[in-house]
């Protein structure tokens, strides 16, 4: 009979944390970035990006994405993750802040130690962002940047 | 083999049996009674055939008793306290933890914010954009349809 109710107690226990959202103190970001090639061609992608692939064949023409590079950060605020793209480019990241079940990171692009772009945005936790258009070999590149609180 | 009367019908007897005819009616009838002897069978065994009937509902009815009737609304009235009594020692009996449990998960839930991707519909945009700096001339920020995915394009071409 004991067992039966800490069974019980456990099970609402269980299903309470479920729903419960992460801790916003959390140290660390878990940011993962994609480097793809979109080009007009063949049919082909990477399963990688089977879960934003829809989202970018919404949205671009191009019939082809090839996923180049995939890098992974445990980066903790104000520490920045640093990406080489080809073109002589490069990505930089730095998560910011946090709050709201959002990450900020500050993302900028250089092209030959030149910077040519750079962005703040509030990330949803668990989710990515796309940022594309620097030339690529008749087509373009996509760096997809997704973030977790761990 | 008897003969039949002419003057009153079965319909008629059966009616006189019922006290449905007038006064005058009757007179008429019982004084044609005492003449004819056919009318006079029939309504005698009209009159016991009633008599039976009346007698047998009466004992029927007398046969319930107003002690078990008694006794069987009191039946009823346990019968309904019993099912009422169940329906709260339900709630507060022999499931008491399991719907603690749930009652305490109900409570939690609405302490703390729902996170909506739990049901796999996003709530808003993937992520908002503060700012974008370029050199460059063309920036568009795009949400996609389905899964509000932002998508920041810029133009390398000045």
């Amino acid at each position: 009979m004991r067992l039966t109710r800490l069974n019980y107690i456990l099970t609402a226990v269980a299903f309470i944390s479920f729903f419960l959202p992460p801790v916003s103190a959390e140290a660390q970001v878990l940011t993962d970035i994609k480097v793809i090639h979109a080009t007009i061609g063949p049919e082909q992608f990477d399963s990688r990006l089977k879960p934003i692939l829809h989202e970018l064949k919404s949205v671009f023409k191009y019939t082809s994405y090839k996923l180049l590079k995939e890098q992974r950060f445990d980066l903790n605020f104000n520490q920045e993750g640093r990406v080489s793209l080809p073109g002589n480019r490069t990505l930089l990241i730095l998560p910011s802040a946090t709050g709201g079940n959002r990450i900020g990171y500050h993302i900028t692009i250089q092209k030959s130690n030149h910077l040519i772009f750079q962005t703040q945005v509030l990330l949803k936790n668990n989710s990515s962002i796309t940022i594309g258009g620097p030339e690529l070999d008749s087509g373009a590149l996509l760096i997809n940047i997704s973030g977790a609180l761990k | 083999m008897e003969k039949k009367c002419e003057a009153y019908t079965s319909e008629d007897i059966s009616r006189l049996v019922d006290i449905e005819l007038s006064s005058d009616q009757c007179r008429a009838f019982e004084h044609h009674l005492s003449l004819c002897s056919e009318c006079s069978r029939l309504f005698s065994q009209y009159k016991d055939l009633s008599l039976a009937f009346s007698r047998h509902t009466h004992k029927e009815a007398m046969g319930i008793g107003a002690l078990h009737l008694e006794h069987k609304l009191e039946q009823k009235i346990q019968c309904s306290e019993k099912k009422t009594y169940q329906n709260i020692s339900g709630l507060f009996g022999k499931n008491f933890y399991l719907k603690l449990a749930g009652i305490a998960a109900v409570v939690m839930i609405g302490f703390f914010p729902f996170d909506p991707t739990l049901l796999g519909t996003p709530s808003g945009p993937s992520a908002i954009v503060n700012s974008v700096d370029t050199e460059y001339k063309s920036v568009m920020i795009i949400e996609t349809q389905k899964e509000k995915h932002t998508i920041i394009w810029f133009s390398e071409g000045t």
